[in-house]
């Protein structure tokens, strides 16, 4: 720099006009330069002085230092992989194994530093990093899919026991990642995972039972703290101290970011789980956990286990208890029905909610981006019209299955797009493509549609029209019957649309900035004028994926 | 030919053409942003890119021309894993092109693809890093990084047990 403050100039490189060619003038002569010299600045350094003048700069500061002048460069060059590693290492990380990432931590200290950061930060990047933590990955059927390869994990009380003996409190942080699992089995004779059978610790006394939360304690005492990411499957002997056990645990943690919360217990301890709900709510009155500030991931699932009915009330009785009311970003419940708390910068849900509680969430989340969703309609008549404006009606049809209506007057209009699509056979998937006139009421039936509808989903989650990135709906709690009506998917900022049955691209017309849709698969997808089309129809879609049983074809925006 | 003038943060300046250009997503963004706000479209887009050094552009540009004719990777494929990628896209040209650099070299590669959004050099680049890595000991990481270990007392030790508490669950 000059006595302004300005980088030396350069002068400007001869250019060749001939665009395949690049050429460089300076390069060559910059190239055969041993030793430093001092740029050209006013007033003039010795090359000491520009060499002390640098001695402290660091990181984004030394990466504008060497992009200034050539001079600098080369003063600086010595430093370049110790200072640039840490800048890369994020994009090198997914093409690290686990092993030789940790093994980074053991070149020197200042390495250990940098790489615990990026670590910290991204824990899920390794290449051998199946989890994501950023959000659980579901199966189809919504169940979380337990992984947590990046932490270190405890099962058993002798993990507990040897890492409290083996590992000094005085050294900082132990946790590469700050990542931890938990695995706590209470449950005598459990037997829920077959490839834990070997390892699974069990408590079959009172004393063991004793020896075993002492165990647990004393490890989050003394290195809770460090713990940012934590995964907790909890396997409950007695529902009792379920609420006692789960907050001291989280007292220990004060730092935690994002919390996995997995439950499960005997079905035959909860005999009246009204009387568990009641204990669990006036539990959290009368012990109200401090908030986990930091926190800004939250997943609670009962994976595998038939009780969690029994958890409903229990699972947003945590949400209110324990997550930041401004912090918390990602929500998921995905075995619960949520019933909407004011969290005012969510911005991921997947969750169960009913239907009529979607203007609720809207007000207690406003800037939800993306929402992966299971509608719950409740028994009973509701008219959707009462509050949506809509022209469905809910009709409940006497047993647990819902029917929704459409209004008489509802315009019956379909298929405008794809005039052939009504001559297309489940069976024969080449007689798509002629243009022969069509009967609506005719193609592709589903003999189990008839009577229901899934215009009134669309239509109920068209009140985050103003923030929805991406949609996922979970489950389909409705047989298709799209073509009595021309409801019209109204998300314009959605880019990503997940749903398990299919639709005729006249409902998707409005979707302008979708990039991302994945579908069921169905006759439509047979007809290639279709799938020609809706990348014609939809500008900005860049991927179709669809599903057929285990099947999944990708269709690409053409070149 | 439609040119586009890039000039590096040391104030080299590169003619290529605006197809060449395109490869790269950030200069594509600039000149399609430079065409939406010029009255002129004739007139020649300039773009300074003010945290690459001319070496290192001249790198990125060379790189870009010999691939000019694949197909552009978007810069979000195989996010979780992209090794594939990087094994696929590494012709014998791409092996000669990168033999001579040194590492502090490919560092600042890594973070010039990055920018420029040139997913294939990122990923050639990064692979180049991983091979010093993957399946060394510690001490020939330290000798290829030109590193040497600063621990005190048992810390290497204790880090290397916490290693294994990780590694072992």
């Amino acid at each position: 720099m000059d006595a302004t403050g300005s980088p030396p100039q350069k002068k400007l490189k001869s250019v060749d006009n001939d665009a395949t060619k690049i050429t460089t003038s300076e390069d060559a002569a910059m190239k055969n330069s041993t030793s430093f010299k001092s740029p050209i600045t006013s007033p003039m350094l010795v090359p000491e002085l520009w060499d002390l003048i640098f001695r402290n700069v660091v990181t984004d500061d030394y990466l504008r230092v060497i992009n200034s002048c050539p001079e600098w460069n080369q003063l600086l060059n010595s430093r370049k992989i110790t200072e640039l590693f840490p800048m890369a290492l994020p994009f090198i990380m997914k093409f690290l194994p686990k092993n030789d990432f940790l093994n980074l931590r053991l070149v020197s200290r200042d390495w250990k530093r940098k790489c615990e950061i990026i670590y910290e930060n991204h824990p899920a990047r390794l290449a051998t990093a199946t989890s994501d933590l950023r959000f659980p990955k579901l199966s189809s059927s919504g169940r979380m899919s337990p992984s947590f390869d990046d932490g270190v994990k405890f099962q058993g009380v002798e993990s507990f026991q040897r890492f409290n003996s083996e590992v000094r409190n005085d050294c900082g942080n132990p946790f590469p990642g700050r990542c931890v699992w938990l695995l706590i089995k209470e449950l005598e004779g459990h037997n829920s995972d077959d490839n834990d059978s070997e390892e699974e610790e069990e408590v079959r006394n009172p004393q063991i039972e004793l020896d075993y939360w002492n165990a647990i304690n004393q490890l989050l005492l003394q290195f809770g703290e460090h713990i940012w990411y934590l995964q907790l499957d909890y396997l409950f002997r007695d529902v009792s101290f379920v609420e006692t056990r789960l907050r001291n645990m989280l007292l220990q943690v004060p730092n935690l970011k994002r919390l996995r919360l997995s439950f499960g217990g005997p079905e035959v301890d909860f005999d009246d789980s009204d009387e568990f709900n009641l204990r669990s709510v006036e539990f959290f009155k009368q012990n109200p956990p401090p908030k986990l500030e930091n926190l800004e991931v939250f997943s609670c699932t009962n994976p595998n286990f038939p009780v969690y009915d029994e958890f409903q009330d229990f699972s947003n009785q945590l949400v209110k208890s324990y997550c930041p009311t401004d912090n918390l970003k990602r929500l998921n419940l995905p075995d619960m029905s949520y019933k909407p708390t004011p969290l005012p910068n969510l911005l991921e849900l997947r969750t169960m909610i009913n239907y009529l509680e979607l203007p609720a969430l809207k007000e207690a989340s406003p800037k939800l981006e993306s929402f992966g969703v299971s509608l719950q309609f409740e028994d009973g008549v509701v008219d959707a019209n009462e509050y949506q404006g809509n022209r469905w009606r809910i009709l409940n049809d006497g047993d647990d299955d819902i029917i929704i209506e459409d209004d008489d007057s509802v315009d019956n209009n379909i298929g405008v797009v794809f005039p052939h699509w009504n001559d297309c056979d489940d069976d024969d998937e080449h007689n798509c493509n002629d243009d022969s006139d069509t009967d609506n009421d005719k193609d592709y039936d589903d003999s189990d549609s008839g009577d229901k509808n899934i215009g009134v989903v669309f239509t109920g989650l068209h009140i985050f029209a103003d923030t929805l990135k991406e949609l996922d709906l979970l489950s389909d709690p409705w047989t298709l019957n799209w073509r009595k009506n021309n409801f019209k998917v109204v998300l314009p900022k959605l880019e990503k649309l997940c749903i398990p049955y299919s639709l005729p691209i006249n409902h998707l017309l409005e979707l302008k900035s979708l990039k991302y849709l994945k579908m069921d698969e169905s006759p439509i997808f047979r007809d290639k004028t279709y799938c020609s089309n809706i990348f014609e129809q939809l500008p900005k879609l860049e991927k179709v994926v669809h599903t057929y049983g285990k099947e999944r074809r990708v269709l690409t925006r053409p070149v | 030919m439609a040119l586009v003038r890039v000039i590096s943060s040391d104030g080299a300046a590169f003619l290529v053409s605006q197809r060449l250009a395109k490869r790269s997503g950030k200069l594509k963004t600039e000149i399609e942003t430079f065409r939406k706000s010029s009255d002129n479209s004739e007139a020649q887009p300039e773009i300074r890119i003010v945290t690459i050094r001319a070496e290192i552009l001249r790198l990125v540009l060379q790189w870009l021309q010999q691939h000019q004719n694949d197909p552009v990777l978007p810069a979000n494929q195989n996010e979780q894993d992209g090794r594939g990628d990087a094994e696929m896209g590494q012709s014998q040209w791409d092996r000669d092109f990168l033999a001579p650099m040194d590492l502090g070299i490919v560092m600042e590669l890594i973070l010039a693809a990055n920018h420029l959004e040139v997913k294939g050099l990122l990923d050639i680049t990064c692979k180049l890093v991983e091979s010093k890595i993957t399946g060394r000991t510690v001490d020939e990481i330290r000798t290829a990084f030109k590193l040497k270990s600063d621990f005190k007392g048992n810390e290497e030790e204790q880090t290397r047990l916490e290693n294994r508490w990780c590694v072992e669950n």
